[in-house]
């Protein structure tokens, strides 16, 4: 004997407050009433009771899962606590499943409570395994499917969009898990991710190769280069660097020997990797030597005497040149003016003339007075016209005053005035003079300072030729002879030198030789280097890397078919065992005039391999386009009924409970609904209804032959949750 | 039967591609069973990232080589 419900006790449970219980007596329970009045919750307390957690998230394919709230919300603590006592062969069995906040601080925790018929009480993972037994391991899915018809699975297969339409027939036949894997593996991306992977990798491996073929190029332009200049291919080797680095030193040490010159210490060679240091001394060694030999030395010593005359012969004529410049201005500008006497004269001369001019203004300067203050005195006393006697030119005058100031105007003002005149050009010309004596002083100052510097320069060059030169002496003939002796000898030492040079030459021509080879033997190491990473186990492991991530990529896609398969087979499976009942559940609910008959195939759709359903008719044309809303919900309920009846015998429960069934119904399919569920209910032990459907609730209790149990449900408020009265 | 092993009676090939392959399938499974349809992805994408890692380190050691 299946499990059948025999009572349900409910406390705290969504839309229950305080403790209410459920006696299903009969093997018909209906529950009647409005909607939010308590009658889904009652329905999901029993699936609570049985799945616990399993009832609630995305992943029980039912929207309204989510975020869905087990504990009333009005409970303060919450305080959930759902009793299913379940009757079998067996007996009783008494599962309790509560959910509890232990303090406010604390998450909420949910425990589970199993009594068997013997009256052992068991918790936690204990309950669990005994109740997953007792269900025979039926998941929350399987139950949606089979046992507990939620109206938003049948509402989804109502759909006109085929894509939609196969995932809710999936998640009715509860193959939703296979197509949630095979989307899981497509949203991964793996081939796409692969391509570009395997493109990084072959990318890597070709500059690798690309890298080895340049150096190889490298590596035979090199010794192409080194074919024309003569080196044995014996030498072309670590051993021939060696070789010739120490013939190199030899020929320098004998270089250095033969000119009397120190070499530095250099030590041999031990390694051609130690060349470019060797190299580098040796070059600086060539240097010095080459700067060292006495030739050179001594035409440097040549050079720099040769400067200094050229330096001194340049000094010279700058000074030369200034002296005779200097003097010129002062021989043409006394040409002008005169010598120093001759303008000492002239200003004597003025100045002469200027104190000889000025006493004889003062004296009428003096006469001038005195005829003005008798003006003024006799303009005062304003006596009449009287004969006196002129003080100043002892004439007697018969009217003094007129006489005075005759005087005044016609000889004394105008000789004041010529006084004045020869005083100011006496002293312009004074001024002149002094301005030429001031000319002629700095001109000769002039004529001085170059003459000075002459002499320096003199001293300079007797200094730089060794012999005291005189005022008679030429030092441009001196310096320009000298500088030819030079020069002849610079001549002679030329050959001499550029014979030691030329051995220096040598020497670097031969060390050019062993760095060509290092050149050479620097490019097979970079290739070898290459060569060796190409047989590195790094590079052999990108291989084996490749194959591995192909390999997974294969496995996964294996595994995705895989799945397909049996998504495919158990939908093939399901429908093939349930579909002789969806056929006449269909055609007793929907009594259609054409679609008197339903086939539900399944197949693998060529794109995605997804399970794709076709409802066909007796014609074996689509159905979907002809069918009504009811239809489709008639179609969607007879899945479901079919499935029920189809797995009685494997199912563990015996009862199904189906949740406002009728919506989209018309009248006669509503009658019809009622007939099949009589059907149902002689096949099943248990059916539990719910409806707000008055007319189908009328229906159920006229068409429903098993004894009923009735509960109305009438009102619900936040303080009680709901009320409801056994019919 | 559960689903995983009528997965698993469809996968074919040598004994240890069949192991390979069922591994997969278990941790995919486990993961679609604890978190939904993402945790599976997760998984999945994990073993990328693994494998990502893999291939950076690879190819920075080999480029240091060169």
């Amino acid at each position: 004997m299946a499990l059948r419900i025999a009572e349900l006790t409910v406390k705290g449970f969504r839309g229950f407050m305080g403790e209410k219980s459920f006696k299903f007596e009969n093997p018909a329970v209906l529950l009647l009433g409005e909607n939010h009045l308590g009658k889904s919750s009652t329905l999901n307390a029993i699936e609570w009771c049985l799945f616990g957690g399993e009832c609630e998230g995305k992943e029980t394919d039912i929207r309204e899962r989510v975020n869905w709230e087990v504990a009333n919300r009005n409970l303060s603590p919450p305080d959930v606590d759902v009793k299913l006592t379940l009757r079998s062969s067996d007996g009783e069995y008494q599962i309790r499943r509560t959910l509890k906040q232990k303090s406010r601080r604390n998450a909420m925790l949910e425990e589970l409570e199993f009594r068997a018929p013997s009256g052992s009480n068991v918790v936690g993972a204990e309950a669990q395994a005994q109740l997953s037994q007792l269900i025979r391991s039926s998941s929350f899915k399987d139950f949606s499917a089979t046992v507990y018809q939620h109206q938003e699975v049948i509402r989804s297969v109502l759909t006109q969009e085929p894509k939609n339409r196969n995932q809710a027939i999936d998640r009715l036949l509860g193959l939703s898990a296979y197509r949630e894997l095979i989307g899981a593996i497509d949203s991964a991306g793996i081939p796409a991710w692969q391509k570009l992977v395997i493109e990084a990798l072959t990318d890597l491996q070709n500059e690798v190769k690309q890298a080895l073929q340049l150096r190889k190029g490298d590596l035979e332009a090199k010794r192409n280069e080194l074919k024309g200049t003569g080196i044995p291919d014996s030498d072309l080797s670590p051993e021939g660097v060696l070789r010739l680095t120490s013939g190199v030193l030899k020929l320098l040490s004998e270089f250095a020997e033969s000119a009397g010159l120190t070499l530095s210490p250099i030590a041999n060679l031990e390694s051609w990797r130690g060349f470019n240091s060797l190299e580098v001394t040796i070059k600086r060694d060539i240097g010095r030597l080459r700067a060292e030999v006495p030739e050179a030395r001594q035409q440097n010593d040549l050079f720099s005497q040769r400067g200094a005359f050229q330096n001194a012969l340049i000094k010279w004529t700058n000074a030369k040149r200034a002296k005779d410049e200097a003097a010129e201005r002062l021989k043409s500008s006394q040409a002008k003016i005169g010598d120093e006497a001759t303008i000492m004269a002239r200003l004597k001369e003025q100045q002469s003339r200027i104190e000889s001019a000025e006493g004889q203004r003062d004296s009428a300067s003096e006469r001038s007075s005195l005829v003005q203050e008798g003006i003024k005195t006799l303009l005062k006393v304003a006596l009449p016209p009287v004969q006196m006697k002129c003080p100043l030119c002892g004439v007697a005058s018969p009217d003094l005053l007129a006489h005075l100031q005759q005087e005044w105007e016609s000889n004394i003002k105008a000789q004041i005035a010529e006084f004045q005149k020869s005083i100011d050009i006496a002293k312009n010309e004074e001024q002149s003079a002094l301005r030429d004596f001031e000319d002629n002083k700095k001109l000769q100052s002039q004529l001085q300072i170059a003459m000075l510097e002459l002499d320096k320069v003199r001293a300079e060059v007797s200094k730089a030729i060794g012999l005291a030169l005189g005022e008679q002496d030429d030092p441009v003939a001196i310096l320009t002879a000298r500088t030819g002796e030079i020069d002849d000898q610079l001549a002679r030492l030329k050959d001499a030198l550029a014979q030691k040079q030329e051995k220096l030459n040598a020497v670097e021509i031969e060390l050019a030789k062993p760095r060509a080879i290092v050149e050479l033997l620097a490019l097979e190491d970079k290739t070898k280097t290459i060569e060796k990473i190409q047989g590195s186990p790094e590079y052999k492991e990108l291989d084996t890397l490749r194959d591995s991530i192909a390999q997974w990529v294969s496995d996964v896609e294996q595994l995705k078919e895989a799945v397909k398969a049996a998504s495919n087979d158990e939908a093939k499976t399901k429908i093939g065992e349930a579909g002789k009942a969806i056929d006449q559940f269909f055609r007793k609910m929907a009594a259609h005039p054409v679609a008197n008959q339903v086939n539900l195939d399944v197949t693998a759709d060529s794109r995605t391999g997804l399970n794709s359903y076709e409802l066909k008719g007796p014609d074996g044309k689509d159905l979907v386009p002809i069918l009504s809303q009811g239809d489709l919900n008639a179609l969607a309920l007879s899945i479901f009924l079919g499935l029920s009846t189809s797995s009685d015998e494997s199912s563990a429960f015996g009862f199904i409970m189906l949740d406002d069934p009728s919506q989209s119904l018309g009248a006669q399919h509503k009658r019809r609904l009622a007939e099949v569920l009589n059907e149902v209910g002689a096949r099943k032990e248990m059916l539990i209804l719910s409806t707000m459907d008055g007319e189908l609730s009328e229906l159920l209790q006229a068409k429903i032959m098993k004894a009923k149990t009735t509960f109305r449900f009438t009102d619900w408020d936040a303080t009680h949750g709901p009320t409801f009265e056994e019919l | 039967m559960g689903l995983e092993q009528k997965i698993q009676e469809r996968i074919t090939g040598s004994p240890m591609e069949v192991e390979r392959k069922r591994q997969i399938l278990h941790d995919v499974l486990e993961a679609l069973e604890s978190g939904g349809k993402s945790q599976a992805e997760a998984t999945l994408t994990r073993t990328r990232q693994s494998t990502d890692k893999q291939v950076s380190k690879l190819v920075s050691e080999i480029r240091k080589l060169l």
